[in-house]
């Protein structure tokens, strides 16, 4: 195929119709920068031949102008073997059209249009959505769009089937053909029906599998547990018929019930010999109480004549007790009575001594005070006349006016009049005067005589020299500024007058002397205003200062004069006096406060003594009475007893109960022994044991009976079903399932083998029949990549390219190499295709931008050697890059 | 006196080398030939059955199929079935004979439990029951009868199960033995035995019956029961064998080595019987054939034959396959699949490869792969 004109109308950027024109047979290229539209050029191409002239798709709608819906308008014109054709589209209009001109002019509409086209070029109606790598077929290979260079071709369906019926026509016998793909497929189903695609087993096979896993595992397992059960139940119930024929055997319970009515027998005669040992005791209880009461009579009496003697011994005793204590009681009365008269003479003395130290205790609070007052008066008096000092010198101080301000202002008033002077003094005119000495009184200036023979003078007003008997000398000093400077000089001076006039001095001199005195002056009234601090300082309750101190004093006086009044003292006694007899007054009353303890201690004494006598008379005295009344509540107990039973006839009582009482106790004895033969204990635990096996034997046959009819129930509810049969079943299942698999294993191994020899064999062939693309790719990889092989699989991808013996993969190309070799691919196929006769051309967009210099010029070499057999478009963007290729430029021209 | 003697019936016996329907067909053939023994009765006027052990397969069998032969049995009131237990079905305390015994059983069917002379025939004979009570049994169970009394002009017949010592296929059986000479020694006019499947006569007065219906590849022969006619106590029997059985189980080996050579099978199979769907046929081939003639014998034998018998276990792991030229140029001339074909022939004859079999296989797979592509 070749590639003639194109032209385009409201495609994108080109609203205006275009033709790019002039088509060489081999290498063309057109350039434009990135926004020229060059890439819209393959797009109009593709759009024009791939789809559908009244399809509406988005692609479509991309075709049209930005912000438009103006109908894209492509055309163009191709040379076939057979001739030149023109192919128009209208897209996207009401009226869509698809017209074909064909080689010799006949020309086709609509859909025969696009049949027609479809046919010629061989590719594939698009799909509802638009032309697809599918439907392009070998075109969407070899027109590759920007970016897509890089990849190697991607071989969709109808591009393979395009080479591969290029390349069945040489080598179609080789390959197998149709047939061959029968069988492939045929072995890959049934191969597909048993194992998945990574060989794991499925269907029948996995059914198989996993049925005989569960049978083995499973299912028998269980049935064998059952039988197990069954088994085990039979065991059991013939166990327990076994053990029922045992319970119920005669022999053992007939000598059990033999032993027991022996042992009731027993058991007859035991009881009725403990009923006499139980009279036997009851007859020696009571033999025992009628002698014990006996004894208590007896006991009793002989308690009522001691009880008699012993009252009649206290009476004689309390009687002599009473006489003593009433002597003592009255002594001891007298006693006390003295006793308590010292204790209140003794308390009176206390109290006058203790009413005289109290006093005296005043009277020295009054001494101290009064010396306190003489204190403060001795300080009062200094404090004043320290405060009269500094009154005085605050008011000379106020006397002198300087003070460090006015003395600083005239100071500076007095530089500055000085300064003026100097000013003048220095433009003044000198007069000097070398006057021979003895006419110096003839000379006078300004009236004044000369003061020596070289008096130097300053003129600075107007001055006239009178020489005697000579005549005058005027002299005019010429000063500049002499007013200004006057008037400062003079300015200066009024002022340092009026200061010194308001500070009273006559000169500065003055001032600072009055003011040094100022400050001595200060430094006294100090010193005074300290000492007034130190003789009245103040403290909580009392203000610093002479005139608080002076009302202090005052205070104290008024309170010594009440005080005084109080007591009834004229004036105050001294101290030490006062406190000596103080001492003496307070050591009196501790001596008489002794002495009171001491009273006080006696007079308890003698009563306390008082009142145990008075207690021990009293006691003395119920005692008589009390053993007087038991003396004759005894008499008359005794006189009653013996009028009931004279001592004679119960002595005679007792002796006999004596006799009987140790006849009971021999038959009890006589008795007990009898019994303890017949052990009735151990008799009737006999007759229990017996009872208790009894019993035990009924329950025994009992549970045997309940034992048997469990397993009788559970075996009836399994023995119908067949256990064995259902193992026996089981087991041939899981034979034949096992025979069923080692069948399968063979067939998927038979399967596998043969698909594997026929996908190996298949690609054995294929690679003898890929040769022609290898063969056409090889001298262009060459020449590209010195060293290089290639390998192409059944799709025509390359899969790996050997360098110098080493097999690097394509991907880990460089970018650039992979291009390249992408590239190289689609020369051959274009050349395969062309020389078979069929048509071809390769665009390439934006192609081979990441080649080196050295590349780029053996691809030029290849390009324009491919370029001979196939028409080759190349759109850049990148002139420079494509100088050297020496291809023809195309332009776009308007139409 | 005359009566039927049968044995090893094997009720609900499971069959594990043929498949489900073959299977369901054995078994209910199996109780069939119960009735077709009580008709032989009929026809041969013998009024007894005696059953030498094994009525049953299994001695827990489910309730159907305890009560599938006694409904059979049932079915024949005029003759009287002496049952024993034998190893198969043993008399333990509440098994299968306890079911039985207390379902409840027509008259006409006598349960021998019990070692003991039981009189029968009025009181001209008596019947010397030797049950078994366990599967193995190391005591012979027949020793009783030489102790048992009885008037010199009463026929005694003894009833046994179990192998006779000098006799059995396997001299390593040790349990189940019976005495040879039992029959001498307990003065028996016959001894009627069960357990080994094919009919057989020990002595003029001791038989195995042989299992009325054949149920195994290694029994070749025909299913039959035994009549027997015994004029008096001491009087030897007459005995005569009587074909009861349906199916015949067969096994034959044959080597096979060309076209020839399967057309002979296909004729000597179909020979084996005239009605060929009586048979189940165990058939194990060797030898090699080519591809082509490999397909003939599925065709033939594997297809043809296979659909005309009752069963067909073909065991063909000895037939090997020696693939020729024109086999390989039947799958095709050129391409990748000749190829592949020419890479398993390879394969296959290389003694050294582990695959060898397997590729064997292969190549006739992909031969009749392409046959049937072919056919298409």
């Amino acid at each position: 195929m070749k590639i003639r004109a194109l032209e385009l109308e409201n495609f994108r950027k080109f609203v205006r119709p275009v033709r790019v024109a002039g088509f060489a047979d081999g290498l063309n290229v057109l350039f434009g920068p990135q926004e020229f539209g060059k890439s819209t050029i393959l797009a109009a191409i593709r759009g024009l031949l791939f789809e559908r002239y009244r399809s509406k798709t988005e692609e479509l709608r991309r075709m049209q102008p930005y912000d438009s819906n103006a109908a894209p308008v492509l055309a163009m014109e191709f040379d076939l073997a057979d001739g030149r054709y023109r192919i128009e589209k209208r897209f996207l209009h009401r009226e869509p059209y698809a017209r074909l001109t064909l080689p010799g002019g006949a020309r086709i509409e609509g859909d025969p249009a696009e049949e027609e086209l479809q046919r010629r070029l061989g590719f594939a109606e698009p799909g509802m959505r638009g032309a697809s790598e599918a439907s392009m077929g070998i075109w969407g290979a070899l027109w590759v769009t920007q970016g897509a260079s890089v990849a190697l071709p991607e071989m969709v369906e109808g591009s393979r089937r395009t080479i591969q019926d290029c390349l069945e026509s040489e080598v179609g016998a080789l390959a197998g053909g149709a047939r061959g793909q029968e069988i492939r497929r045929a072995t890959a189903d049934e191969l597909g029906r048993l194992v998945d695609r990574r060989g794991k087993p499925k269907g029948r096979y996995l059914e198989v599998l996993t049925q005989s896993v569960n049978l083995k595992d499973e299912l028998l397992p269980a049935l064998r547990a059952r039988q197990q059960e069954i088994a085990a139940e039979l065991d059991g119930l013939q166990r327990a018929e076994e053990d029922l024929r045992r319970a119920t055997a005669t022999d053992e319970d007939e000598a059990d019930r033999k032993a027991l009515a022996e042992a009731q027998v027993q058991r007859e005669a035991a009881m009725r010999l403990a009923d006499q040992l139980k009279a036997a005791e009851a007859a020696l209880s009571l033999a025992e109480a009628r002698a014990k009461q006996t004894e208590e009579e007896a006991g009793r009496r002989q308690k009522i004549v001691e009880a008699i003697e012993a009252a009649a011994a206290v009476v004689a005793t309390t009687t002599e007790l009473q006489t003593d204590a009433r002597a003592r009681d009255a002594a001891l009365e007298t006693e006390v009575a003295k006793l308590r008269s010292a204790v209140q003479d003794s308390e009176a003395r206390q109290g006058d001594a203790e009413r005289a130290v109290h006093r005296l205790r005043a009277v020295a609070d009054l001494a101290r005070l009064e010396e306190e007052i003489l204190g403060l008066e001795g300080a009062l008096q200094r404090a004043g006349s320290a405060q009269t000092r500094v009154n005085q010198l605050a008011g000379q101080i106020d006397a002198i006016k300087i003070d460090q301000a006015s003395l600083t202002r005239i100071q500076r008033a007095a530089r500055q009049a000085q300064n003026a002077r100097t000013a003048l003094q220095a433009l003044a005119t000198r007069v000097t005067f070398e006057i021979d000495p003895s006419a110096l009184g003839r000379i006078t200036i300004d009236g004044r005589p000369l003061s020596g023979p070289g008096e130097r003078v300053s003129v600075v007003d107007e001055a006239r020299i009178e020489i005697a008997a000579v005549g005058r000398i005027a002299i005019q000093p010429m000063i500049k500024d002499r007013e200004t400077l006057d008037h400062d000089l003079q300015k200066g001076e009024r002022e340092l007058e009026r200061l010194l006039r308001a500070a009273g001095v006559a000169d500065p001199e003055e001032a600072e002397a009055r003011f040094a005195e100022r400050q001595r002056l200060a430094r006294e009234a100090e010193i005074a205003k300290t000492e007034v601090a130190a003789y009245a300082p103040g403290r909580p309750g009392l203000d610093p200062g002479p005139d608080a101190l002076a009302a202090h004093v005052e205070r104290l006086r008024a309170r010594l004069s009440a005080s005084l009044a109080e007591l009834e003292l004229s004036k105050a006694p001294g101290r030490a006096e006062v406190e000596r007899s103080l001492e003496a007054a307070a050591a009196e009353a501790r001596a008489l406060s002794t002495r009171v303890e001491e009273a006080r201690g006696a007079a308890v004494a003698g009563e306390a003594a008082l009142r145990d006598v008075q207690a021990k008379s009293a006691t003395a005295q119920a005692n008589h009475g009390a053993a007087t009344a038991e003396v004759q509540r005894r008499r008359r107990e005794q006189e009653a007893a013996i009028a009931s039973e004279s001592d004679e006839a119960l002595a005679r009582r007792r002796d006999a109960l004596r006799q009987a009482l140790a006849a009971a106790t021999a038959e009890r004895e006589r008795i007990a022994r009898t019994a303890a033969d017949a052990n009735l204990a151990l008799i009737e635990a006999r007759i229990q044991r017996l009872t208790a096996k009894q019993a035990q034997r009924r329950d025994h046959i009992e549970h045997v009976r309940s034992v048997i009819q469990g397993h009788r129930i559970r075996i009836g509810e399994r023995e119908g079903e067949g256990i064995d049969e259902r193992i026996a079943r089981g087991e041939r299942e899981l034979a034949q399932l096992e025979e069923e698999k080692a069948f399968l294993d063979r067939e998927v191994r038979v399967l596998q083998l043969l698909d594997a020899e026929l996908t190996a064999a298949e690609r054995t062939a294929k690679e003898r029949y890929m040769a022609p693309v290898v063969t056409r790719i090889r001298p262009y990889l060459q020449q590209l990549l010195p060293g290089a092989a290639i390998e192409c699989d059944e799709n025509f991808a390359i899969t790996a390219i050997q360098r110098d013996g080493k097999p690097p993969e394509l991907d880990r190309q460089s970018g650039g190499t992979q291009e390249q070799i992408a590239v190289l691919t689609r020369l051959a196929f274009a050349e395969l295709l062309v020389d078979r006769g069929k048509p071809a051309a390769v665009i390439l967009d934006d192609a081979l931008v990441y080649s080196d210099p050295d590349r780029m010029e053996r691809m030029f070499d290849i390009l324009t050697h491919a370029a001979r057999k196939a028409q080759i478009v190349i759109l850049s963007c990148r002139e420079a890059l494509f100088q050297g290729l020496g291809a023809k430029r195309l332009g776009i021209e308007d139409l | 006196m005359r009566f039927i003697h049968t044995s090893d019936w094997q009720i609900g016996k499971v069959f594990r080398q043929v498949d489900d329907a073959t299977m369901a067909v054995l078994q209910t053939e199996r109780l069939e030939a119960i009735a077709r023994v009580g008709r032989l009765a009929r026809e041969q006027r013998a009024p007894l059955v005696l059953v030498a052990g094994d009525v049953y397969d299994r001695d827990k069998p489910s309730d159907r199929t305890l009560e599938q032969p006694i409904e059979r049995m049932r079915a024949f009131p005029e003759v009287r079935w002496h049952l024993l237990p034998g190893n198969h079905d043993s008399h333990q305390p509440n098994g299968l004979w306890d079911r039985l015994r207390k379902k409840g059983l027509p008259d006409n069917i006598v349960l021998h439990l019990e070692p003991g002379p039981q009189a029968v025939e009025g009181a001209a004979a008596v019947l010397l029951p030797a049950p078994l009570t366990r599967r193995h049994s190391l005591a012979d169970p027949t020793e009783y009868m030489d102790g048992v009394a009885t008037p010199d002009d009463v026929i005694r017949i003894g009833l046994a199960h179990g192998s006779i010592a000098e006799f059995g296929s396997d001299g390593l059986t040790t349990h189940n033995k019976l005495d040879p000479a039992r029959a001498e020694r307990a003065r028996l006019a016959y001894l009627a035995l069960g357990d080994w499947h094919r009919q057989q006569r020990i002595s003029d007065r001791v038989w195995y019956s042989g299992t009325p219906e054949p149920d195994g590849f290694d029994e070749d022969a025909e299913g039959r029961a035994l009549l027997v006619e015994i004029e008096g106590a001491r009087a030897l029997p007459r005995v005569t064998p009587l074909p009861v059985g349906r199916f015949r189980w067969m096994t034959l080996a044959v080597s096979v080595n060309g076209e020839a050579d399967v057309a002979a099978l296909d004729g000597r199979v179909r020979g084996l019987d005239a009605e060929l769907a009586r048979v189940l046929l165990h058939l194990k081939v060797e030898g090699a054939l080519t591809m082509h003639q490999r397909v003939a014998f599925d065709e033939r034998i594997a297809g043809s034959i296979g659909a005309a018998l009752r069963y067909l276990r073909l065991d063909d792991t000895r037939l090997g396959i020696t693939p020729t030229a024109e086999d390989l140029d039947a799958i095709d001339h050129a391409g990748f699949v000749r190829a592949a074909a020419e890479s398993l022939k390879g394969k296959a004859g290389d003694p050294a490869d582990p695959e060898r079999e397997i590729a064997a296989l292969a190549l006739q797979r992909l031969y009749v792969l392409h046959r049937r592509g072919g056919a298409a």
